[in-house]
């Protein structure tokens, strides 16, 4: 029944990484979006900051308390001695009901299960065990798999983990799950506007999304999140441009320290923002300054803690050693299987021909040219993914490319809501619409003013 | 007639609710944390001295209080479960015990799987490598020669990028009331990178129902170890 208890503790206790340090004012949610957005914010700033902390060479056991009482603290003090108002804090509540209950319901599924997937058993596990065990980055050194990978996604499983009271691992891949349920819910009340599609679409979304086996401890349910965020961000043309940029920038960083393919999304990531018009040159020149220095960073972390900065099976003799024959057969075996993957996966494969009748029908938006950016590198990432890596084939198809088709996949949901939200809004002058819409808020919107 | 308009509310609001908790067996999952523990459910999902054995490694490290790492053979190819026991301070240094986990016996019998009509294959061939000796043989049930050409088995190991490393060819195999018994003796100490074993056989046919197998002496025996532990087929022992 413990176990149960901090179950439902836990998503109050992640909560915390989206209230604080921001402070968001949830007295007026007839401005949700940018409600929205200061609580993704929040949650962004919270992820660099873990990062940040991650790779100084302290222990988490010298510091996750005190940082979760602080940030208690902090909520306490700018939530009920500030500005406490009981109004504000059931809008809170209510806010968060619909995607709390989802998290609540998944993280039974994951806490029933507790099989770990095969790389996280490998890598990831064994990670999150060094940082959960009080040691720090740098120990990483001896663990003959470090090279793989980067330590991030195992970090903030080992700093959860570690928080957790009952000190069980599933705990710390319940953040994963956070993230996961928080990024659906943003970019659904951020299209729809809290209307009642956004909530029915959430809970559909994130239901037909959701498979146990992404929360295995596997990494790639956390580049999805991000780049739902991520895709948000690079479409939208409001007034928060440079907001915007700056937040695609801290993402592209968790990013980068999630996984070694991750540098590869994070560079088209820039060519997409590079591409845009509405950024100015001053901006534009600002973010591939940011870009570098990022890159550049883990560079000087890895060199500091003496990392393998590239360990994976790609080398420039296996490279010159290819021939066309290789390359032909090695094609062969990745058209079929993209092409049975993305099928699979509804997202992508929903998500390309959205963009294909985009570039024909909304050319003139600008977000379509960024879209169809990220996908012609992103596929043709996946084919040189294959052909250059030194590995059987089949096997390395069979055994990877449904994650890596499912990683991209994130940046496509926006297409789809899009287009959903383009064409319910042709049938939104329809009465019963109107109706069941007034019929909807009057339940679920919180008081507005107190 | 006695439902208002609040309690049609309260209805819709319910039912949405409960449609999603079904879909995702929240009561039943609610009810499998209540009835089973943490360690009950690493058993229920690893197996205790089975599969991957993770509920008998647990148990093991709690009674005998360990703080270094063991060497793990699992002999059903299943991921790595060293994890479950590792300690991160001491990541490289491994005791002189040894842990056997789904022990078969003193020999090992692998079955190989049809690929292709007369190909048969025994996937992720490395994971035996470490568990193997060169006393090895090859086992061919309801075998019928086709008369039309020169009987013959190719034995091909490949690596992990798929280059042949060795290739056998054997034609001197006797056949004995429609089975094959031949020893092969591969000596699987200088093909280290071996990753996938090929078996085709031509100039034969044999039975749909037909079974071959690759038997070999396993590499550890418990009688030459001290048993600190035992259960079923799962073993902790000592040099």
């Amino acid at each position: 029944m413990i176990e149960i208890f901090f179950i439902f503790l836990s998503f109050p206790i992640f909560l915390l990484t989206m209230l604080v340090p921001l402070q968001i004012n949830l007295g007026n949610l007839r401005d949700i979006k940018n409600i929205l957005d200061k609580l993704i914010y929040n949650l962004i700033l919270n992820l660099n900051f873990l990062f940040l902390l991650s790779v100084l060479p302290i222990k988490i056991n010298q510091y996750c308390l005190l940082l979760a009482i602080l940030y208690l603290l902090l909520f306490f003090y700018k939530y009920f001695i500030v500005n406490f108002n009981i109004g504000r804090i059931i809008n809170l509540f209510l806010f968060f009901l619909i995607p709390g209950l989802v998290f609540i319901s998944f993280a039974m599924i994951i806490a029933n299960k507790l099989n770990l997937g095969w790389d996280a058993k490998y890598f990831y596990y064994i990670k999150s065990l060094f940082f959960f065990d009080g040691l720090s980055l740098e120990t990483l050194n001896n663990f003959e798999h470090n090279k793989w990978h980067p330590h991030l996604g195992s970090f903030y499983w080992g700093f959860f983990w570690y928080l957790s009271p009952l000190k069980i691992e599933y705990y710390g891949r319940l953040f994963y799950l956070f993230i996961y349920c928080i990024s659906l819910y943003y970019l659904t009340q951020k299209i729809f506007n809290k209307n009642i599609i956004a909530n029915i679409l959430f809970i559909i979304i994130s239901l037909s999304l959701f498979n146990y086996e992404r929360f295995s401890g596997l990494q790639e349910i956390l580049i999805f999140s991000l780049l739902i965020i991520a895709s948000y961000f690079l479409a939208s043309s409001s007034t928060n441009k440079k907001f915007y940029v700056l937040f695609i920038i801290l993402i592209s960083n968790v990013i980068l320290w999630i996984k070694s393919e991750g540098i590869v999304y994070i560079l088209i990531i820039l060519l997409c923002l590079m591409s845009k018009e509405s950024i100015n040159k001053r901006l534009k020149f600002i973010t591939l300054i940011s870009f570098a220095s990022i890159i550049l960073f883990k560079y000087l972390i890895y060199h500091t803690y003496d990392f393998i900065y590239n360990a994976q099976p790609y080398n420039m003799d296996y490279l010159r050693s290819l021939n066309i024959k290789v390359v032909s057969d090695k094609i062969k075996y990745i058209v079929p299987y993209l092409g049975y993957y993305s099928l699979k996966n509804y997202i992508f494969s929903l998500g390309v021909i959205i963009l294909f009748y985009k570039n024909i029908f909304n050319k003139n938006k600008e977000y379509v040219l960024s879209f169809s950016i990220f996908t012609v590198l992103n596929i043709l990432f996946i084919f040189l993914a294959y052909i250059i890596r030194e590995m059987e084939i089949l096997y390395s198809i069979k055994t990877t490319m449904e994650r890596v088709v499912f990683t991209s996949s994130g940046f496509y949901l926006f297409l789809i809501l899009s287009m959903i939200n383009e064409k319910t809004k042709i049938k939104k002058n329809r009465i019963y619409i109107k109706l069941f819409n007034r019929f909807y808020r009057s339940i679920f919107s919180p008081k507005k003013n107190y | 007639m006695f439902i208002t308009k609040k309690n049609q509310k309260k209805i819709i609001i319910f039912a949405i609710v409960l449609l999603f908790l079904i879909t995702t067996d929240f009561f039943r999952n609610f009810n499998n944390l209540i009835k089973f523990n943490y360690d009950q459910r690493i058993v229920n999902a690893y197996g205790f001295c089975s599969r991957e054995s993770i509920g008998y490694l647990n148990y093991i490290k709690a009674k005998y209080k360990f703080n270094y790492n063991i060497r793990i053979i699992n002999y059903i190819h299943a991921p790595n479960t060293s994890w479950s026991i590792t300690n991160p301070r001491e990541i490289n240094k491994y005791s002189n015990e040894l842990i056997l986990l789904n022990y078969p016996g003193r020999k090992i019998k692998i079955k190989l799987n049809q690929n292709k009509i007369n190909e048969y294959t025994i996937n992720n061939f490395y994971f035996y490598l470490d568990k193997i000796k060169q006393n090895n043989y090859l086992e061919i049930n309801s075998v019928k020669i086709t008369g039309l050409s020169n009987p013959k088995i190719e034995i091909i190991i490949k690596d992990s990028v798929g280059n042949i490393i060795k290739n056998i060819q054997i034609t001197n195999f006797k056949i004995f009331e429609n089975r094959i018994v031949h020893l092969t003796n591969i000596n699987f100490e200088e093909l280290k990178n071996s990753f996938n074993l090929y078996l085709r056989l031509s100039g034969m046919n044999i039975k749909n129902n037909a079974q071959i197998f690759f038997i070999t002496e396993n590499k550890y025996n418990v009688s030459n170890y001290k048993i600190i532990d035992n259960y079923d087929t799962c073993y902790y022992l000592k040099k």
